[in-house]
């Protein structure tokens, strides 16, 4: 044992006094998230009756898709209704980006050589992070469990919601831990883990859909909240999936990185061509290869997750007849079917937001690790913005065009509505312009604070994403909601402002004209 | 004539001056040894001279234009090589000597292959998996391998071997040969002794010694033992005292 796990007590100290405030949001957000959701549906449904006329409204294809069904008709049962897929996703998140940061991502910058030379056993760094991973999400957990009692839910259900997302999340961080043994990059490790959690997600939305019992369901960490049915009659046998789960993860975790070097992969590499092709001569063709693998990777990512969509849209049209509620907001969205595929959209446009970033982060590590180089080459430094826009702006339009494509065909096969291919593309085509002022807000950042860039583009499409749901409860006015991108182009508002591409298609050049301006001027951010 | 003037650089990273008031000359055609202790400011100056920093205030001069506003004109007739390679991690180190002698617009495959086979670099390996010393290797290759007038070589003998060291001292003096100016900033003084006609000793960010090596050559025969190394040691001593 010793010569496995010898000084892992000193590395958990050592990852803890890193990036505190990332472990801070992760603690302190799943409490602060249940405790908004209470706080404010106490304040929408102030009787009983309030709560039954929500129930049966809420007895629509929409939400459920994304929710499941409602177990239980009170504030509790509402509050960990609607908050669970949330804490598994952010649980889930914030456990992946931590694994993979301190396993594969240390492993990449030569730390865990650092850190193994040092009398420290060989799965020490692993299970350090194993360890933490699990700590913090518990102490989450345990914060929510506070939050949920100080606000007057019951202890047994608010016990059963918090163990279900705690136990996702921490099966979705060693899943990442194994990840992080196959794949040489840090870059590819994170892609493959957040892959993973995005086809967890597609199924949790295609089962909730297709409604009915599935035993894979049990195999889903997303669903496990909902399986333990907190308020109506809790399953704590459940946690006994998660506990095994998990522990033959760890187990797998821990026997893969024994058999591998530091450094190496399961995948072993492969030797290259010693001549460039003829044409890696330019900025362009160097961008090309340091954006492809995101770009390809996101693209198919869509394409698939469109098209299932689209061909899943008829299990809409055969829901109509159940979903009496919800008239006025279906009618304005032009039928339930309509209803259900533009929101679907419009969070398929939201989450572009993301590669936008991630895309715009290409850019930033460019200049960070090889600006010394490329900057000492004749090259304009607006040249090299200028051959990373092409993905920030026309990937992220290439992928959204292509996924409105694919939704509308599958629309098509699914229906058999000629008309639908043609509303769905230019449905998703008029969603760009917003997406393109995320990559302005990201190009104005690269310029103005290049070393901040990151946390605060991240943040401030967390804050978008957040004012829409409070804008959707009526909790901040339009005025402010319009700061947000996404306010331009949401399908939950009557009318859309015809000039909607054109604000934002000038805020967009806007924004990434100042920030090239910027980045001209300032000192190269090494 | 001077390949590189500044005259009273300063630059500062918020409330710390990183330089203050460096003055240096380099004449066109020499070997410059610029030399420091660590955090001292040479890279700093270097960054100032590539055009990757703004100074703030000062006169740099390089290759008779300014470094800062025709930094794009200037890279085309430099070779810069960092003290700290970053490579691409998915290209191999052939692909980077070809993009990076394409992007400059001056590179033959004739050179090429010499360099490669002189430095003994594997150019079909992926650049994640080199060594601090392979990645070394591909950024000196690019420079020597491109056709300019200066070369800029920030500590670039870190983690080679001294077999290695031994081809890039001549592939230095080959350059001057050539013509070429080479500003060399190292902590190694023996290479420095090697190869230098010129040196500079930077400290704090200022100046505080700079001449010919042959006027250095008379101060290092007064110390015991009579090593670049003692006088070296020698002006930190005092300049440590000093400000004490």
């Amino acid at each position: 044992m010793k010569r496995y796990f010898h000084g892992t007590l000193s590395l958990m100290r050592l990852y803890l006094r890193q990036n505190r405030i990332f472990t801070l949001v992760w603690l302190l957000l799943p409490g602060v998230w249940v405790a908004i959701n209470t706080v404010s549906s106490l304040v929408l449904f102030p009787t009983q009756e309030a709560l039954e006329e929500m129930g049966v409204s809420l007895i629509d294809p929409l939400t459920e898709a994304m929710h499941g069904p409602l177990l239980d008709i009170s504030i509790a049962g509402f509050v960990t209704w609607r908050t669970k897929v949330f804490l598994v996703l952010l649980g889930g998140i914030f456990s992946i980006v931590y694994m993979i940061r301190h396993t594969r991502q240390a492993e990449e910058q030569g730390k865990r050589e650092l850190l193994s030379a040092n009398v420290i056993g060989s799965l020490a760094t692993l299970a350090a992070a194993l360890v933490n991973m699990v700590l913090i999400n518990a102490f989450a957990a345990v914060l929510a469990v506070f939050a949920m009692i100080a606000l007057g839910l019951g202890f047994v259900g608010t016990l059963a919601h918090c163990l279900g997302f705690f136990g996702a999340s921490c099966v979705l961080g060693i899943l990442a831990g194994v990840v992080a043994q196959f794949f040489v990059s840090a870059t590819a490790a994170r892609g493959m883990s957040f892959g993973l959690l995005g086809l967890l997600f597609g199924l949790h939305i295609l089962w909730n859909v297709s409604g009915g019992q599935n035993l894979l369901a049990f195999l889903n960490p997303l669903e496990w909240p909902l399986l333990i049915h907190p308020f109506a009659g809790e399953q704590f046998r459940l946690l006994l999936i998660p506990l095994a789960l998990g522990a033959t993860l760890v187990a797998l975790s821990l026997w893969l990185m024994a058999r591998r070097d530091v450094g190496a992969g399961l995948v072993p590499q492969r030797t290259g061509r010693a001549f460039a092709k003829p044409g890696l001569r330019d900025l362009s063709a160097l961008a090309w290869r340091t954006q492809r693998g995101l770009f390809l990777a996101w693209s198919c990512f869509y394409a698939i997750f469109s098209f299932a969509l689209g061909c899943a849209s008829y299990l809409m049209v055969s829901a109509v007849s159940s979903a009496e509620a919800l008239t006025g907001l279906i009618e304005r969205l032009g039928g339930v079917d309509r209803a259900f595929l533009s929101l679907m959209l419009y969070i398929f446009g939201i989450l572009i937001s993301v590669y936008v970033m991630m895309s715009a982060g290409i850019l930033r590590r460019e200049e960070a690790a090889k600006g010394e180089t490329l900057l000492s080459m004749p090259v304009r430094r607006e040249k090299l913005v200028l051959s990373h826009m092409v993905y920030i702006f026309g990937g992220s339009a290439a992928i959204m065009l292509m996924s409105g494509l694919c939704v509308g065909l599958g629309a098509v096969i699914g229906t058999e509505d000629k008309s639908a291919l043609v509303r769905l593309f230019l449905e998703m085509a008029g969603m760009v312009p917003a997406i393109w002022a995320i990559g302005g807000v990201a190009l104005l950042l690269f310029g103005a604070l290049p070393k901040w860039m990151t946390g605060i583009s991240y943040g401030l499409l967390t804050l978008f994403v957040l004012m829409e749901i409070f804008w959707e409860q009526q909790q901040i006015p339009e005025v402010l909601y319009a700061l947000s991108p996404f306010s331009w182009i949401t399908p939950l508002k009557a009318i859309r402002p015809t000039a909607a591409p054109l604000v934002l298609c000038v805020a967009t050049i806007i924004l990434t004209g100042t920030g090239i301006a910027l980045f001209r001027r300032r000192d190269a951010a090494l | 004539m001077s390949a590189i003037k500044i005259h009273g650089l300063t630059k500062r990273f918020g409330k710390t001056f990183a330089l203050n008031g460096v003055d240096l000359s380099v004449p066109q055609g020499s070997i410059y040894g610029f030399i420091g202790p660590n955090g001292a400011g040479k890279s700093t100056t270097i960054r100032i001279l590539l055009g990757l920093l703004k100074k703030n205030d000062g006169q740099v001069k390089l290759l008779g234009s300014d470094p800062w506003r025709d930094a794009v004109e200037l890279h085309k007739r430099l070779a810069y090589v960092p003290s700290d390679v970053q490579l691409w991690d998915n290209m191999t180190g052939g692909e980077v000597i070809d993009f990076l002698g394409r992007l400059r617009g001056s590179y033959s495959k004739e050179r090429r292959a010499q360099f490669i086979e002189r430095f003994d670099l594997d150019p079909a390996k992926k650049c994640k998996t080199y060594s601090k010393g392979n990645r070394q290797k591909v950024a000196l290759i690019s420079a020597f391998v491109s056709d300019v007038e200066l070369l800029v070589l920030d500590e670039p003998t870190t983690g080679l071997d001294p077999l290695m060291e031994g081809v890039f001292q001549r592939c230095v003096k080959e350059a001057k040969d050539a013509g070429k100016t080479v500003f060399l900033s190292s902590h190694i003084l023996s290479e420095v002794e090697a190869v230098c006609d010129q040196i500079g000793v930077i400290r704090a960010g200022k100046m505080i010694e700079e001449g010919s090596m042959e006027e250095l050559k008379a101060l290092i025969h007064q110390q015991e033992p009579p090593t670049l190394e003692a006088l070296f040691l020698n002006y930190y001593k005092r300049d440590a005292e000093r400000g004490a």
